[in-house]
């Protein structure tokens, strides 16, 4: 969906991109995770072919962003961390300028407006004056303006900033259903709690340069390496160790009374066959948890391992 | 209700159904005053009151509109979302123009009507005066929305006084050139006599065009269509003809003054240029990248515009240096040759000090300190060497047609030193961007 060749973007006095690679599969959700001043910004700016790179290659969805900037517009949704909104129009003149503005035909502006509005929950909101919404619902006309002509890829920088959490829980809900729907995201967030809940991959920048780019273990997006469960039982269970061991995949098994924990592969499928088969064996299962390392600890993780290689 | 979805938010905006109410009103509050002074009936007080009305909703109010139409959406953070529209540049731009002034020409068409109607002139007077107002109007707006959008290019946020800023430079130069039209009896160009109101027409008529043909050029700029850049140097050449024409006006002024004039010209215009245009290191290292490559349109549509018509001062230094007779008539007090090369190589260092400073750590504040450095060396450092004496001295520092000879070896050294200085500054930067190479993508040998 995304395809980015050794970006080099300089600003005045300092280089903000070294060469960047990497590639977005499409249906994912990336999180664009790093320090301040990392180039996350900058990185996203040069992916909605609103900044002109120094040297390097962006495709997006087949098309070259740097030569053909126009057609990558069109296929791309973007919301920039400080976003602003017409506030003296009402909703629905924002969304019936934004689907005019993307170039879709008069006859079918209505029908963009209230299918973008349906999806972020703002039909009740398009008779108000966009200047009265609360930020959460200015959040979300923004990105209604930024998905009204459907994009196939949407860059958002920092969306849930300033966001509540009941807010900040409909934002995930809403990323979640716009990939099922087949939507390709990079979102930017310090919030790696908030990321958590929805992100596939992680890209982790940092001094303008990729540290990693990673699935996220737990992702259906597409297998991923192995992960630890934690598996408590009722009552003791003899053979429980051997059943374990001769499931295809699972290792590192460690027992500590009623709790036993094993390694085993990362994907979602791999982890329900061995539950159903501890179950299926009669194994009195109580609680079989864990197996998805939080966003937080794969940074962390990323960068204690940068620090090392530093080192 | 429109093909133009820019015009049409405007007019959700601006035309609202108060303002189609009270403006006419106001209006006809103002024309009673003016008819109650010409005595109970339409006379000049209140076809002058008209005009003026109409130049104040037009050129004031107007333009400050259709900059803010651009301004505006850099302070509320909408401009990026602009950019990536689907619409052309052209539809973009006059979508903007058209729109956000649309109240402003709805009124200015009521006071229209009102001078035609109170105005004892022959009806072909009053239509040139009209399209006279009417075209200083376009003009106005459409220079402070090119104004804005090189505002955009530069700083993606400005301040609320900026489009103030505009309207008082637009404006002072409008003026003259309506009083031109109003108030000359006889205009001598290029050695002809020429009627003066249709003159100015004709010529606002020019520069409106270049003015709405610029904004088209910066907004396939914002919206990120590649551009050679044709446009500045075509307006140079025109300035330069435009004014080159009225050294006929001066006394005894000989054959070749207009070429003296022409040079001024496209100096003033190219330094101008030079100070205010963004001076983008990573421009010219693109530009440096696409020469090595071979890319020459590519180069071509990076170059700076002040670089672009810089030939054009060596053309005229050129023909002053070859046939100096054709603009001075007695050869032997000023030397042209000379007065001429002093004034190119004043601006060379000048263009050298400018891109020094653009290059330093802190670009933001070049402009601001170019101007002050400037300043100290074009009027400060004279002013005090000629206290001191010889006078000769002062003309080191700016080029002075009386010891042209001394202003040449002033400029020639300064020129020098401060293009060594811009040499090295553009050396240790791009040994400093040489840097480290990028890390290999994840996934492949050597990556994270």
């Amino acid at each position: 969906m995304i395809d980015v060749d050794r970006l080099t973007f300089d600003y005045p006095g300092t280089r903000a991109l070294h060469g960047v690679s990497f590639q977005l599969a499409p249906g994912s959700i990336t999180a664009l995770v790093g320090p301040n001043g990392a180039g996350k910004t900058t990185l996203l700016r040069c992916l909605a072919a609103l900044e002109e790179p120094l040297e390097g290659a962006i495709r997006i969805d087949g098309v070259d962003a740097l030569a053909e900037p126009r057609a990558a517009h069109r296929r791309l949704g973007y919301l920039s961390d400080f976003f602003g909104v017409y506030d003296d129009l009402t909703v629905e003149q924002c969304l019936r300028h934004a689907a005019a503005l993307r170039e879709i035909p008069a006859g079918e502006e209505r029908a963009a407006v209230r299918r973008a509005a349906d999806r972020l929950g703002i039909l009740d909101r398009l008779p108000s004056r966009a200047g009265e919404l609360s930020r959460g619902l200015r959040q979300r006309l923004a990105i209604g303006q930024a998905i009204v002509h459907q994009p196939r890829m949407l860059l958002l920088d920092e969306p849930a900033s300033g966001l509540d959490p009941d807010a900040r829980h409909a934002l995930a809900a809403l990323f979640l259903r716009l990939r099922n729907e087949g939507m390709t995201l990079l979102v930017s967030s310090h919030i790696l709690a908030e990321l958590d809940a929805y992100s596939t991959d992680m890209l982790v920048l940092r001094d303008g340069r990729v540290v990693s780019h990673e699935p996220l273990a737990g992702s259906r997006a597409r297998p991923a390496g192995p992960v630890t469960v934690t598996i408590e039982l009722a009552e003791p269970f003899a053979g429980v160790v051997e059943l374990l061991r001769g499931i295809e995949g699972v290792s590192g098994i460690r027992v500590e009374g009623l709790t036993i924990t094993a390694e085993v592969p990362g994907d979602v499928e791999s982890r329900h066959r061995v539950l159903r088969l501890l179950v299926e064996a009669g194994a009195p299962v109580c609680a079989f948890g864990g197996g998805r390392r939080s966003m937080e600890e794969a940074y962390l993780a990323t960068v204690a391992a940068r620090r090392g290689k530093g080192a | 209700m429109s093909t133009n979805p820019e015009l049409r938010r405007n007019l959700w905006l601006e035309v609202t159904p108060a303002r189609l109410l009270l403006l006419p009103l106001v209006l006809a509050g103002v024309f009673y005053v003016a008819y109650d002074v010409d005595q109970g009936r339409l006379g000049s007080t209140t076809a002058t009151v008209a005009l003026a009305a109409f130049a104040g909703l037009t050129w004031l109010w107007g333009a400050h509109l259709a900059s803010e139409s651009v301004l505006a959406e850099l302070r509320g953070r909408t401009w990026d979302w602009q950019r990536m529209s689907g619409l052309g540049p052209w539809t973009l731009a006059w979508g903007k123009l058209a729109g956000a002034t649309a109240i402003p020409w709805y009124g200015g068409a009521l006071c229209l009507a009102v001078y035609a109607a109170a105005q004892p002139a022959p009806a072909t007077r009053k239509g040139w005066i009209a399209a006279l107002f009417v075209l200083a109007g376009v003009l106005a707006q459409a220079a402070t929305l090119l104004a804005a959008l090189y505002a955009a290019g530069r700083e993606r946020a400005t301040p609320r006084l900026q489009s103030v800023a505009y309207l008082l430079v637009v404006v002072l130069g409008i003026q003259p050139l309506v009083s031109l039209g109003l108030t000359s009896e006889h205009l001598r160009w290029y050695r002809d006599g020429v009627p003066p109101l249709e003159f100015a027409v004709a010529s606002l008529g020019a520069f409106a065009v270049f003015a709405l043909a610029g904004v088209w050029v910066r907004m396939r700029c914002e919206l990120r269509v590649r551009t050679v850049p044709l446009l500045w140097p075509a307006f140079v050449l025109f300035a330069m003809g435009w004014a080159g024409g009225f050294a006929a006006e001066a006394y005894r002024a000989p054959p070749g003054a207009p070429i003296l004039v022409a040079f001024g010209v496209a100096i003033a215009l190219t330094w101008t240029t030079a100070l205010v245009e963004r001076k983008d290191p990573v421009a010219f290292r693109r530009i440096a990248r696409a020469l090595r490559e071979g890319r020459w349109r590519r180069a071509a549509e990076d170059l700076p515009p002040w670089l672009v018509v810089l030939p054009f001062v060596l053309a005229g230094w050129a023909a002053l240096v070859a046939v100096p007779e054709l603009v001075v008539r007695e050869t032997g007090r000023l030397d042209v040759r000379l007065a001429a090369t002093a004034a190119v190589l004043f601006l060379l260092r000048d263009l050298a000090l400018f891109l020094y400073l653009a290059l330093g750590a802190r670009p933001r504040r070049a402009e601001v300190f170019a101007i002050v450095l400037l300043l100290v060396g074009y009027v400060l450092v004279p002013l005090v060497l000629s206290a001191l004496r010889p006078r000769w001295a002062a003309a080191l520092f700016y080029p002075s047609p009386d010891h042209a000879g001394w202003s040449v070896a002033g400029a020639l050294v300064q020129a020098a030193i401060v293009g060594m200085l811009l040499v090295r500054r553009w050396r240790v930067r791009e040994l400093a961007f040489a840097g480290p190479a990028p890390l290999a993508p994840p996934g492949e040998p050597g990556g994270a």
